[in-house]
Order: structure tokens, then C-alpha cells, then sequence
């Protein structure tokens, strides 16, 4: 159940900024209560409400983050949006290797209770690729994209 | 091999560079050149059966290690505890909320990237580690004069 906020589909909806909003109104008292406290300080956090789970948008210590919660509050995961020489060096130096000579376009961090992952989507020769790849550098999955 | 990258990295900023007396070999100058292409302002250091390259990458302040032999040994920088994997910041919070952060590193080797952080509060003095996991673990503790 964990990995279906995490997956492909949820990510895209970070990357383009749509919501998944119902027309009721985010009560979620569990969740926020966990999120003041895992995020003290976070800032703009915007609240919205997928069936069981609860999603909030916020800046947290300068990076646009999105975390999910279940209905008893609990932290399900992250995704935050990084720069690519925020990434650790394993992962720069392991995709500067593979693609030396592509754009990077966007940058993600994703956590849960699995560990985490890096998402990277580069161009190269007007042909998008997004990769994935664990701490250690290693590649998860390549996946070529329609432009 | 990681206690020794630590301690070369905590012990850099007493280290002196002498740039130009430098005798790299060719081994890991070549290493060096084709895993770095776009490093700025590279210093040299030798150390007894290693080299250490310091320089600008990607906009990061890095340290590397090459063996005699060219094989990069690893590599580090210091980071902000912003930059820290999410998890990792989340589960610092909770046991160390009242202490100050004095150093973090990042040290990258082959197997993965393992975390230093430097925590201190009034009485104490800890470092923790964290390797490719969402956990830290004490790596020493120090009680304060």
C-alpha cells in the first residue's frame, strides 16, 4: 500500500502540480499533529485529502517537499524536490558516468519505509530519460519518455 | 579504510597544500581527470600511500582519495543538515532536538554514502553514523571539560 503514493503515478502529480483534491474540506487532526512535529518549521504547507490518506505540499528548510500520511497520523513517506549538486556524490558522480553529455531536467528524493531513492529525468538529444537509483548509486530503472 | 577517511577528512583543515611540489602520478591524475571533467581549482596532497585531490565540483567543495594506484578510494564534503536524506533529518530530530550540529560530512565510497554528524550540546560531544540506511548509530562520545 506504501509504494502506491511512490510510484510513478504520484510523483508525476508533483512534477506537474496537479491535485488529487475531493471537495470535502482536510481534517486529517492525526496527520498534521505528526507533521508538526516531524517537520517543525516547515512553511506554506497546503493540505490535501486522497481517500484514506493525506497529503500536504510545504517548504521545509528551503526544499518544496510533499509527504504522506495515513488516517492515524502516520508518516507514510516523502518525496522532495532537489537540485543536482544537492544530490550525494555517489549519485552525481554514477549519472555523470551513464550521461555525461545530458540536461538535467528535475531532481527528486523519494522516502519511505523502504529506504530511498533518487529520480532523475534527463534529456539528451531531445530524447528524455528518467532513471532511478539507490544510495549506493546503483540503477533501479531507466525509462525512456515520450517528449 | 572508512576510520581512515574520516580521519583524513576531519584532519584536512590542518593539512597544507603545497600545489605545484606535488609529484601525482600519472595513474591518478588520469583517474582523476576522467571521473572529474569538470573540476575547478584542484590542489594535490600526498599522503603516505595515498593522494588527495581537493577541488570544486558541481558547485560542492570535494575531497578525494586515490590509492598509488589510481583506485578511488572515496570521497567527501562537508553538507548542511538541509541536504541530508529526509528520513535522516526526520530521525535526528528525535533524540537530538537539544543539541547544535558542529560538523556533517558526507563520505562516499564504492558500496554506498555513509553520513558523520557532529552533535553537541553544553556536556557532551557525539558523533553519529549513518550508512545507507534511515537509522543513525553512535559512532563515539565525548564528555566535555
Amino acid at each position: 500500500m506504501k509504494k502506491i503514493f511512490l510510484s510513478a503515478a504520484f510523483i508525476l502529480t508533483v512534477a506537474a502540480g496537479t491535485s488529487f483534491a475531493t471537495e470535502d474540506p482536510v481534517t486529517g487532526d492525526e496527520a498534521k499533529e505528526t507533521f508538526a512535529k516531524e517537520f517543525a518549521g516547515a512553511e506554506s504547507a497546503v493540505w490535501k485529502q486522497s481517500g484514506d490518506y493525506f497529503k500536504v505540499n510545504f517548504i521545509f528548510r528551503g526544499y518544496r517537499t510533499e509527504a504522506y500520511f495515513n488516517k492515524e497520523g502516520g508518516l507514510e513517506g516523502s518525496v522532495r524536490s532537489l537540485l543536482y549538486d544537492q544530490l550525494p556524490l555517489t549519485i552525481v558522480t554514477s549519472v555523470n558516468k551513464r550521461f555525461a553529455d545530458a540536461d538535467v531536467l528535475d531532481v527528486y528524493e523519494i522516502n519511505n519505509a523502504e529506504g530511498t531513492v533518487y529520480r532523475i529525468t534527463l534529456k539528451r538529444d531531445s530524447k528524455k530519460i528518467r532513471v532511478k537509483l539507490d544510495p549506493a548509486g546503483n540503477m533501479l530503472e531507466k525509462e525512456k519518455l515520450k517528449n | 579504510m572508512k576510520k581512515m577517511l574520516l580521519t583524513l577528512a576531519i584532519a584536512v583543515s590542518t593539512m597544507s597544500a603545497f600545489a605545484g611540489e606535488v609529484n601525482v602520478s600519472e595513474k591518478v591524475l588520469n583517474a582523476f581527470k576522467t571521473e572529474f571533467t569538470t573540476a575547478k581549482d584542484v590542489e594535490w596532497t600526498v599522503g603516505s600511500n595515498y593522494y588527495m585531490a581537493t577541488f570544486q565540483y558541481n558547485e560542492n567543495y570535494v575531497f578525494a582519495y586515490y590509492s598509488e594506484e589510481g583506485e578511488l578510494l572515496g570521497l567527501s564534503r562537508n553538507i548542511s543538515p538541509a541536504d541530508l536524506p529526509l528520513n535522516l533529518q526526520t530521525n535526528l530530530k528525535k533524540e537530538y532536538a537539544a543539541y547544535w550540529v558542529s560538523d556533517l560530512m558526507e563520505v562516499t565510497k564504492t558500496e554506498g554514502t555513509i553520513y558523520y554528524i557532529t552533535l553537541e550540546n553544553a556536556d557532551t560531544k557525539v558523533v553519529l553514523k549513518a550508512a545507507g540506511g534511515n537509522s543513525w548509530n553512535q559512532y563515539k562520545k565525548v564528555k566535555k571539560a
